[in-house]
């Protein structure tokens, strides 16, 4: 039925522009031959050309994108992307991940904000509710699927998602903008202007508050997953040479969670509310040294606090990097770099978990060198590592090989061997956590000091073709091995406490392979349509002497074998655009959720540069449905109601 | 589900009276457009700078051809609304490449493999413009070659080869071409 319904909005969106109009165009054939040569191009369809020459899996979201997406939050934009899986657990926590391992605490992606990473060293994954950034402020998104490890060190194992905000002379004026709907409402403001004739800033602030969503119809009760936050920051730009951003973000998140006691009849399963804040500084600085020879150097804070269950953990990320980019003769681009890391964390104890020791500072030290070299005229070798040292691991290397052969303008062909690790977290190492109640015993989970780096060697190959201004295609297909997986062992019952250790080891080793495709193509003028399609399977084994019963089945079935995407951009007369977008996300058999089939439609109205009116309809296809169930059960998954919103943005 | 139709409706009467008032506001100058709608505004424009010889400015229609593909579309056709001088503008989608003899302008897409030298023959014994956005077009001979550059549309021109077809450039696009290849005949 989801399939159906998935088909025939697709049907609807490819028929119904049969429409065709032309007088817009008009006064291009009255102008003048040198007015013309004035005229700028847009092609949506055109990308940078260095993705073309990139060896990687990798796919770009562009500002446009985003607003033609319609969506209201950052994990929903990146939905739609070939190989990323984007589950809704509840109305604020989501489950992300690239090429599968999927979970609220997903931890094999790397996600950065300009260069700064926003995974929490605390569990290694992403909190994405804290990272609430205004989508106008957003250039782009580059979306790395498999290892980055080589660039971007530790954890971007299965992925990298870049995201890079404007330069402050792109947003110069004043922006006003509010969303208004069924289940959020957001209003921000953003305004730009100059410092001098050679500085200019930008400052936001942007406030959000989400409705709650739904249980599954078999609760009546209300869910409890409402947010609100506010965010409020800052950027200055001194050309290209320098930059220096901050933000503060201030909020609050319900969910429901249950507490473990000694009897079951305790368990408690009662509202969670988290309030968090952030704040961040950071200062980059770049040189020109000579022609093709450049410095970078990057320097940032990062402040991270969560309020829940009564305990409040806090972490301080101190981080700075250097880069060097220099041509090597003719034929050879060499980038290397040095980093250093440092985390102060104090983590109370709540009656769910302690960390032991409770606060804790950890280094990591890393250095990369990467040579690319021209082999030919169509190929290119790039060769590199990164080597890093930290205190949970100790050393790491993480080095990568690829080639990229330009068949001609219009195709070319990639591939690379490349490694990357996912390094212990504070709670791999230290936690100490009730995990579940079985009469008469706990079963409580501990961290291993001893835990060693989860590692990945990844075999990717794609094929990028450009078959007119009309029509592009790329495609990957990779296999992935892991090693050294984390899993959970159970212990010997300890009598006298009446408590099941399981311990954490690393004992499970996987394997995956899957294909991604994505294609754009260019109708007609003013009608675009793009479509993804990723296919994945995953299978995990124990290793000698593990007795893990849990993780199997988590690993090789947190996300869909299959995943597809539909977009059709419509672009009407009188300054109207209608977008269409419907996404397939298979069965996910760990949780047991069905497949389920996603329309969003946006129509919008921009008579001016500074005007610009839209509706839009998101989850059109049922009255709620659910996306994820985290390992934990059920019961506090929630459910994703149709809405539809309405989103004015002013400038002046 | 009900609740939805009557919001949906709601918003629809709401933004149809907000449409009526605004639809007075006027199309302002046209500062982009896409890559392939200003193609095919040069190609118009560049056959309003060339003057055809005698057999070519009898005939009913005015010629419009792709070879081997069509690369703009359906988008093309618009150019049929129009007229080159007294003629109406014909497209014509050919496949066989002795068909270029009867176009007054004939676009070779650059994906194509074509045999490039054939079509040059037949275009100058023809007296056929050619135009392709190939990368050194004008240097095997092609007339018009398209590029693109910093957003802008530019082009090459390679007046040797129009003279050889006999068709006569206008001044003013030999001015407005970026590079004019001209061999000095001794």
């Amino acid at each position: 039925m989801n399939i159906f319904s998935a088909f025939l909005s697709g049907f609807l969106a490819l028929t119904l522009p049969g429409i065709v109009y032309s007088e817009t165009y008009d006064a291009l054939y009255e102008m003048d031959f040198e007015q013309l040569m004035d005229v700028e191009v847009i092609s949506i369809a055109k990308k940078p050309q260095s993705i073309r020459k990139t060896a990687a899996a990798i796919h770009v979201i562009s500002q446009a994108d985003i607003q033609q997406s319609g969506a209201t939050t950052l994990p929903e934009v990146l939905r739609g992307v070939p190989g990323v899986q984007v589950a809704h657990i509840d109305g604020n926590k989501w489950a992300i991940s690239v090429r599968g391992f999927n979970g609220e605490f997903a931890n094999k992606l790397l996600v950065l904000i300009d260069g700064r990473s926003v995974y929490t060293p605390l569990f290694s994954g992403v909190y994405w509710n804290m990272q609430d950034i205004p989508l106008a402020t957003i250039d782009r998104v580059e979306v790395v699927r498999g290892p980055g490890g080589t660039l971007w060190g530790e954890n971007a194992v299965n992925g990298v998602i870049n995201i890079i905000t404007k330069h402050a002379d792109e947003t110069q004026g004043t922006e006003l903008s509010f969303l208004g709907g069924s289940e959020d409402l957001v209003a921000n403001i953003l305004h730009g202007g100059k410092l001098s004739k050679d500085v200019s800033y930008q400052v936001y602030a942007k406030a959000r508050k989400q409705d709650k969503y739904k249980n599954s119809p078999d609760h009546d009760n209300n869910a409890e997953d409402g947010r609100e936050n506010i965010r409020t920051g800052f950027r200055i730009d001194g050309q290209k040479k320098w930059m220096l951003q901050g933000s503060y973000m201030r909020g609050q998140a319900d969910g429901v969670k249950q507490t473990f006691s000694s009897s079951p009849i305790f368990n408690l399963v009662r509202k969670d509310t988290q309030d968090y804040r952030t704040a961040h500084l950071l200062l980059r600085s770049q040189h020109n040294i000579v022609e093709d020879n450049d410095l970078q150097i990057q320097a940032y804070y990062n402040y991270e606090e969560h309020n829940h269950f009564e305990a409040v953990r806090v972490l301080h990320t101190f981080d700075i990097d250097a880069q060097h980019r220099f041509q090597w003769g003719d034929q050879q681009e060499i980038v290397w770099g040095l980093g250093y890391r440092g985390v102060q964390d104090y983590l109370e104890q709540n009656n769910n978990s302690s960390f032991s020791p409770e606060n804790q500072f950890s280094h990591t030290v890393s250095g990369f060198l990467q040579d690319e070299i021209q082999l030919s005229e169509s190929f290119r070798l790039t060769l590199g590592s990164k080597f890093s040292h930290n205190d949970y691991s100790g050393f790491e290397y993480q080095p990568s090989a690829r080639l990229l052969w330009e068949v001609n303008s219009h195709h070319s062909v990639w591939n690379s061997v490349s490694r990357a690790v996912r390094t212990p977290s504070r709670v791999d190492s230290n936690i100490q956590a009730v995990g579940a109640y079985t009469e008469p015993f706990t079963i409580l989970v501990n961290g291993n000091t001893e835990q060693k780096a989860e590692d990945l060697l990844a075999i990717e190959a794609g094929y990028r073709g450009v078959f007119s201004e009309l029509f592009t295609i790329d495609t990957t297909v990779f296999y992935h091995k892991y090693d050294d997986l984390r899993s959970t062992e159970p212990q010997a019952p300890d009598i006298s406490n009446f408590t099941i250790p399981m311990n954490f080891d690393n004992k499970i080793k996987a394997e995956s392979y899957g294909v991604e495709l994505a294609t754009k193509w260019q109708v007609l003028d003013y009608w675009q349509l793009s479509a993804s399609y990723s296919f994945l399977t995953v299978e995990a084994r124990l290793m000698q002497g593990s007795v893990d019963g849990t993780n199997i089945e988590n690993y090789e079935h947190s996300a869909p074998k299959h995943q597809g995407a539909f977009q059709s951009i419509w672009q009407l007369p009188f300054d109207l655009a209608f977008n269409t977008s419907v996404y397939y996300t298979g069965p996910i058999k760990s949780g047991a959720v069905n497949d389920f089939a996603r329309l969003d439609l946006r129509l919008a109205w921009k008579p001016t540069e500074q005007f610009e009116l839209s509706i839009i309809g998101q989850n059109l296809l049922d009255s709620q449905h659910k996306e994820f169930t985290t390992i934990i059960g059920d019961s506090f998954n929630t459910e994703v109601p149709r809405s539809v919103y309405a989103k004015i943005i002013t400038r002046f | 589900m009900k609740k939805l139709i009557n919001y949906l409706a709601y918003c629809l009467k709401k933004s149809s009276i907000v449409l009526l008032c605004f639809l007075s506001i006027q199309v302002q100058a046209i500062e982009s457009a896409s890559e392939i709608q200003l193609k095919i505004i040069y190609l118009y424009n560049f056959s309003r700078f060339v003057q055809w010889p005698e057999p070519k400015r009898e005939m009913n229609t005015f010629n419009y051809c792709t070879y081997p593909r069509n690369p703009f579309g359906k988008i093309l056709f618009q150019l049929e609304n129009r007229k080159i001088q007294h003629q109406n503008i014909k497209i014509k989608e050919l496949e066989e490449i002795d068909d270029i003899q009867s176009c007054h302008v004939v676009f070779i897409d650059a994906l194509s493999n074509v045999n490039l030298e054939k079509v040059i023959l037949i275009a100058k014994k023809h007296y056929v413009l050619t135009i392709s956005d190939q990368s050194n077009f004008v240097d095997k001979e092609g007339m018009i070659q398209l590029y693109v550059e910093k957003d802008k549309i530019r082009f090459k021109l390679n007046f040797n080869s129009s003279q050889a077809a006999f068709l006569t450039i206008d001044s003013k696009l030999i001015k407005l071409a970026s590079t004019v290849l001209r061999k000095n005949i001794k």
